[in-house]
């Protein structure tokens, strides 16, 4: 087994695999940008080097820089975390040329999944399901029309290089087709450099349900269940949960045989999410895989028990897997929201700053993957991501009870969240009801449920009356803004107070 | 302690005369006026600018703050949020208080500047343009995602001082609303 990782990421994942080594005993390396040295990430780690300034293009997208880190602190192995560096082949090829083992799948299966157009050929040829369209890149305006004639209408054109939501037109009929075309393209080509596109045919209210697989060096593979993750806002995931209400075991076992298939097809190992669409009639698609930790694996950690992020580990250090498939057993539900620092009442505008107060949730069967510590300046400069709340229960629905709860207590000021949003969906009789496709977001948004009841009249008061103890109390200052004191005076006071010895070494 | 108050709440504002006794009425107990009603609450500071308070048995929970960039002190108005619903209060000295409008209301020309440094990948108006409240103005790139900026009144696009495609930090002037 590794003795030191380094972990090429930042937030709540840095964290959340740090944890897991920790439990493992194995020695933790974070990198930094400079906006992040006072990140959790950074305090939590056992060391910490930096590699740049705060654009992730001249920090955590630097190969370079994280591989001089990991020589420096002796690092064997290297997490990647989701985003970033995660799917990129170059990297786990340049962690290989540098001795260092990449935990996560072998690059040929990185390649082939790294491609829309590639992965779609490949399953066609295998005979696996793919939702109907072309299986390469399109030249041409005049083949995109021709085989959106052949599929019919209404069609997605897709970014071959796609992902979170860029590159991508819905077209519901052949006039809209040309200016489809040009935006995908040249959207596709701003974000990825790439502008090649191919199409899809657009199924109507699809559910967007994934199998987790996870598989070993020596030919085991497995599947670990579904996520349900049809609650999307701009093609960006916002709320999943497992099991999935439309998923009934026949399903699960067709659904993750087929994923097992698809990994043995990309001669996969380590931890991967072959994502699907479900249709009403519970036909499946293959949407994608993703070649890395999903952000949402919490979820199944909490239904099967198996801690993803430690199996990762132990497959990278050649181990084999100790699960068989009839080993895995699903157990009550679990559901997670994504905490991002964004104002549902102003459109979701990212909403930086300083996080003045920060009082988390607690008690049965919640957990919290978080990034972040009351005090700390949310960056600019990186995903808005700040924590993630998930909760098991016995059965769905306690568990959208207990995340009500969950939210409820959950208190964060200074910046905004999105936390007014999820209770307001979480009441929602279509979500309670289980039924959910990839519009509903869209659609509770359009309905107006954002706008929200009065406030009682005796609310008013006590908001008027806080407002009069606060300037009795504190008349002209503001104690609610960050101190103006020096923290290294601070930090020299206590240390003279309590005069304790300092432990050598960290945290070890 | 006496002010003169007006409480917002999205479009909504409540004007009121506000008075704090200032003796305890019993251990923890505060009397105040809103208007002419006279009302008893059981008061606690849990920690600075959080404030638990009973009001006939029921807890309410206010976080007293202000909005990044005012000054500290009454002269600006407080941010309280209590449960999901954040209210903006002003307070005036009564005796000062002025009749000619709030610093809140958006009425006159008005600057529509970036709330955080980014890029302007898009702008959807033009001078000259009639636009009505809550229409997309320009969209802009921070934190990795583009978001739409919307018009806060409605009325006239006089300026469109960025371009698409230009870098701006927090602050820069982008539109003027007249």
């Amino acid at each position: 087994m590794f003795r030191k990782i380094l972990i090429a990421n930042r937030g709540e994942i840095a964290v959340r695999v740090m944890r897991a080594c920790r439990e493992m005993n194995i020695h933790t390396v974070a990198v930094f940008s400079d906006v992040d040295r006072k990140s959790l990430h950074v305090r939590y780690a056992d060391e910490a080097y930096r590699i740049g300034p705060a654009p992730s293009t001249e920090s955590y997208l630097r190969i370079d820089r994280i591989l001089d880190a990991a020589r420096r602190s002796g690092a064997e192995a290297i997490h990647p975390g989701y985003g970033f560096l995660a799917e990129n082949p170059d990297f786990a090829r340049a962690c290989e040329d540098a001795g260092i083992v990449f935990i996560g799948p072998p690059v040929s299966a990185m390649e082939l999944m790294g491609s829309k157009t590639a992965s779609r050929h490949a399953l066609i040829q295998a005979g696996l399901p793919v939702v109907p369209g072309a299986d390469r890149n399109l030249e041409s305006f005049e083949e995109v029309q021709r085989i959106a004639a052949e599929i019919g209408y209404p069609v997605m054109v897709k970014a071959s290089a796609g992902g979170g939501g860029k590159g991508l037109r819905m077209v519901r009929a052949e006039a809209e087709l040309e200016s489809a075309y040009r935006n995908a393209r040249s959207e596709a080509q701003n974000a990825f450099n790439d502008s090649s596109i191919y199409l899809e045919k657009y199924i109507e209210h699809p559910r967007h349900v994934e199998i987790q697989i996870l598989g070993d060096r020596h030919g085991h593979l497995i599947y670990l269940g579904e996520r349900e993750c049809s609650l999307q806002r701009r093609h960006q995931k916002v709320v999943e949960e497992c099991p999935s209400p439309a998923v009934n075991d026949d399903l699960r076992r067709r659904m993750g045989e087929t994923a097992v298939r698809i990994g043995k097809l990309a001669g996969y190992w380590n931890a991967g999410t072959v994502e699907f669409l479900l249709d009403p009639q519970g036909n499946f698609y293959f949407l994608e895989m993703n070649t890395r930790l999903q952000v949402e694996h919490p979820v199944t950690e909490l239904v099967t028990g198996i801690d993803l992020v430690k199996e990762q580990v132990r497959i990278a250090a050649g181990e084999t897997l100790a699960w068989r498939q009839e080993d895995v057993r699903m157990r009550g539900a679990a559901i997670e929201c994504r905490i991002y620092a964004e104002d549902p009442a102003n459109n979701f505008f990212p909403s930086p700053g300083r996080i003045a107060r920060l009082q988390a949730p607690a008690g049965p069967g919640i957990r919290r993957d978080s990034g972040v510590y009351e005090g700390w300046q949310v960056p600019l400069e990186y995903d808005p991501l700040l924590s993630k709340i998930a909760v098991w229960a016995a059965d769905r629905t306690e568990a959208i009870a207990r995340l009500r709860r969950a939210l409820g207590e959950y208190e964060i000021q200074g910046i905004r969240t999105n936390i007014p949003f999820f209770r307001r969906v979480l009441e929602h009789p279509d979500f309670v009801a289980g039924r959910l496709d990839t519009g509903f977001i869209d659609r509770v948004l359009a309905a107006g449920l954002m706008e929200e009841e009065p406030p009682s009249e005796e609310e008013e008061s006590a908001a008027l009356l806080a407002v009069l103890l606060h300037v009795e109390q504190h008349g002209d200052t503001a104690p609610a803004r960050p101190a103006a004191s020096n923290g290294w005076k601070q930090a020299g006071r206590r240390a003279l107070l309590h005069r304790q010895p300092q432990r050598a070494g960290g945290r070890s | 302690m006496k002010f003169h108050a007006r409480l917002h709440r999205g479009p909504k504002t409540l004007e009121q005369e506000l008075e704090l006794m200032a003796h305890e009425t019993a251990h923890g107990v505060r009397r105040f006026r809103i208007g002419n009603q006279t009302t008893e609450a059981h008061c606690e500071e849990i920690t600075p600018g959080v404030y638990s308070l009973l009001m006939n048995g029921r807890p309410y929970e206010a976080y007293v703050s202000k909005r990044p960039g005012d000054a500290p002190g009454p002269a600006s108005p407080y941010v309280v949020v209590v449960g999901l619903r954040r209210y903006l209060v002003e307070l005036r000295d009564p005796r000062r208080w002025r009749r000619t409008g709030s610093s809140i209301e958006a009425e006159g020309p008005q600057e529509i500047v970036a709330p955080m440094p980014g890029r302007i990948v898009k702008v959807l108006v033009t001078e000259g343009q009639e636009v009505t409240r809550d229409q997309g103005l320009l969209v802009i790139e921070a934190m990795k995602m583009q978001n739409e900026l919307r018009a806060p009144r409605a009325g006239r696009v006089e300026r469109v001082y960025m371009e698409e495609g230009r870098g701006v930090e927090a602050g820069a002037r982008l539109i003027r609303l007249v």
